[in-house]
């Protein structure tokens, strides 16, 4: 062991404080001035769709990249080594300039009325239908993903103050309902420009410091002779040295199917995330040179979840298994990035709070706005459009306050042991949802409202029977058989139905 | 019947790669080597959509 675990110190807390308070200080500077702007529930929901392609391009970033992937990533290459690898997304730029090309289309609906991603497809198939179920549908899956974000704030929080694990759930809950309720849209999206800018630089210069301070050759031999280690400190004799890692069929890198699974959730849940495909709600109309410009930021921002990656194998390296022990219940591995960084220094350790906090909030606040306009906008306005706006806006702002308390009741009452394997659960639901009903649909013009609720609805069962849910009373006890079976099964179904049902009128969107 | 643009079919290969370059390769060269897929598969994708070109 080269360096000492290191402790929480007065420095590091302070540095802590100091970049987090400024941080939010500028983010919510930006989101009263967006407040003052923002006259209308509507303009509240996507600003003036006036946003330009950098903005748009590192809000996409800081949406993406979630808690899961600025800190997460370490947890998973730290407990399971190169197969970790897999659900750090190696792939993920793939998904996400997927995302991006077929995303930009949705502005189309935006300049018929669509604020929000249901109401896509309320306008796509003219039912109102389909928009309240694909509204449910996002809610719960989002309040699944959220649990994630929150686990990662709280941990840093905990690591660098010493907070105990209930108040630093509570202040990080507290600081994104005011975050949130401030500025609505359009100050998430500047806010979340600067954010996905935080996140890109201390997520690439924390990855390579550590590369450098573990040497990838040692890292390569560390991970040969390290053994898996399941939270808790119970040692196997498994290897970490493989891309496949025989733990049990419920780890997506167990075996190849489960890698399969892994490499089309990544390629479809960008775009299935409506919290992704939301920003380009916003956008304005952009040129070409403009949307290179948006996709190069993608492609910047994107790479941090790798680098992310690496600080997971270069902690394994310099202190092999100690995060695993119960000492360090419930955040385990999940400590691996935020103990590297206070190893390097208290400066380092407030940037990456500072990068962490901006992942989760900014993920978090686009989530939640997701989840509280879709009950107003997709399940009470468009059965009551004659309450005033002014209503609905407050009514919205309220909404946030359980879409906040329930992941944080979940973190606190059973805090998920590796935060990024259990989001992914969460993630093949959207991917295989989404992907299809709302994506697709933009481009297929025989897609039918029968398809997409279809689609929707097997999607959920199959959310259900999630391995480590109530899939073992169906026998399905195999992550990748899960995720390929409700990722193709929805295509199956979406495609099928659709084919099978009488071709819908639709606006002219296609050309 | 439509002719499928070739730049969308070295799409699909270059993400059909990622399966042979994980078998056959291992650590380092498997991390990178598949961020380096990704990124020609983006590069495909911007140009696809440049090509297909549609504003509102």
């Amino acid at each position: 062991m080269d360096l000492p675990i290191p402790s929480t110190t007065p420095e590091v807390t302070a540095a802590t404080y100091i970049s987090i308070f400024a941080f939010l200080l500028i983010s919510m500077g930006i989101s009263v001035y967006m407040m003052r702007k923002a006259r209308s529930f509507e303009e509240w929901l996507v600003g003036h769709r006036d946003i330009g392609p950098a903005v748009t391009g590192f809000a996409l970033v800081a949406t993406w990249l979630s808690g899961w992937a600025i800190f997460g990533n370490a947890g998973l290459t730290y407990t399971y080594g190169w197969s970790g690898a897999w659900l750090v997304g190696m792939t993920n730029i793939m998904g996400i300039s997927l995302a991006a090309v077929l995303g930009y289309r949705i502005r189309r609906y935006a300049s018929l009325g669509a604020r929000t991603v249901p109401e896509v497809l309320r306008l796509r198939f003219n039912s109102r239908a389909i928009q309240s179920l694909a509204a449910v549908a996002m809610t719960i899956l989002l309040i699944v993903y959220s649990v994630g974000q929150y686990k990662a704030m709280a941990t840093v929080w905990t690591a660098t103050t010493g907070s105990s694990w209930m108040g630093s759930l509570i202040a990080v809950a507290v600081l994104i309902f005011i975050y949130i309720a401030v500025g609505g849209y359009a100050g998430t999206q500047y806010a979340l420009f600067l954010q996905g800018i935080i996140l890109t630089i201390v997520g690439w210069g924390i990855g390579i410091a550590s590369l450098m301070l573990a040497d990838p050759q040692r890292i390569v031999e560390a991970m040969s002779s390290e053994p898996f280690v399941a939270p808790g400190g119970e040692i196997t004799p498994l290897s970490l040295g493989n891309y496949i890692l025989p733990i049990s069929p419920v780890y997506p890198a167990y075996d190849w199917i489960g890698v399969s699974a892994v490499l089309f959730m990544f390629l479809f849940m960008a775009t299935g995330f409506p919290h992704n495909i939301a920003r380009f709600l916003g956008i304005r109309e952009i040129g070409k040179k403009e949307f290179v410009i948006l996709m190069l930021c993608i492609l910047i921002g994107s790479t941090t979840s790798l680098w992310v990656g690496v600080q997971g194998l270069a902690a394994r390296t310099l202190w092999g298994s100690a995060l695993m022990n119960s000492e360090y219940a419930p955040m385990f591995g999940d400590l691996a990035s935020i103990k590297l960084a206070m190893a390097m220094g208290a400066p380092v350790a407030g940037a990456l709070a500072a990068g962490v906090f901006a992942a989760a909030v900014s993920t978090i606040s686009g989530m939640t706005m997701i989840m509280a306009s879709s009950i107003t906008r997709d399940l009470i306005h468009i059965y009551k459009p004659e309450i005033p706006q002014k209503t609905m806006l407050w009514l919205t702002r309220i909404l946030l306050i359980p879409f906040i308390f329930i992941p944080l009741y979940w973190n606190l009452t059973g805090a998920p042991p590796v935060l990024s394997e259990f989001m992914a659960g969460a993630a093949v639901g959207q991917a295989g949802i989404f992907f299809f009903t709302v994506a697709v649909s933009m481009y297929w013009r025989r897609a039918t409202k029968w398809g997409a609720i279809s689609a929707i609805l097997y999607g959920l069962v199959l959310t259900l029977l999630h391995p480590k849910a109530l899939g073992k009373l169906v026998g399905l006890t195999h992550w990748g058989v899960w995720a390929l079976l409700l990722i193709f099964g929805c295509a199956a179904v979406y495609f099928a139905v659709s084919l099978m049902t009488k071709p819908e009128e639709v606006k002219d969107l296609f050309s | 019947m439509k002719k499928i643009d070739p730049h969308l079919i070295t799409a699909a290969i270059l993400f059909a790669l990622c399966w042979p370059l994980a078998y056959f390769l291992s650590d380092w060269k498997v991390y990178w080597g598949l961020w380096l897929l990704s990124v020609l598969f983006a590069l495909e994708m911007t140009y696809l959509r440049l090509k297909y070109w549609e504003g509102l």
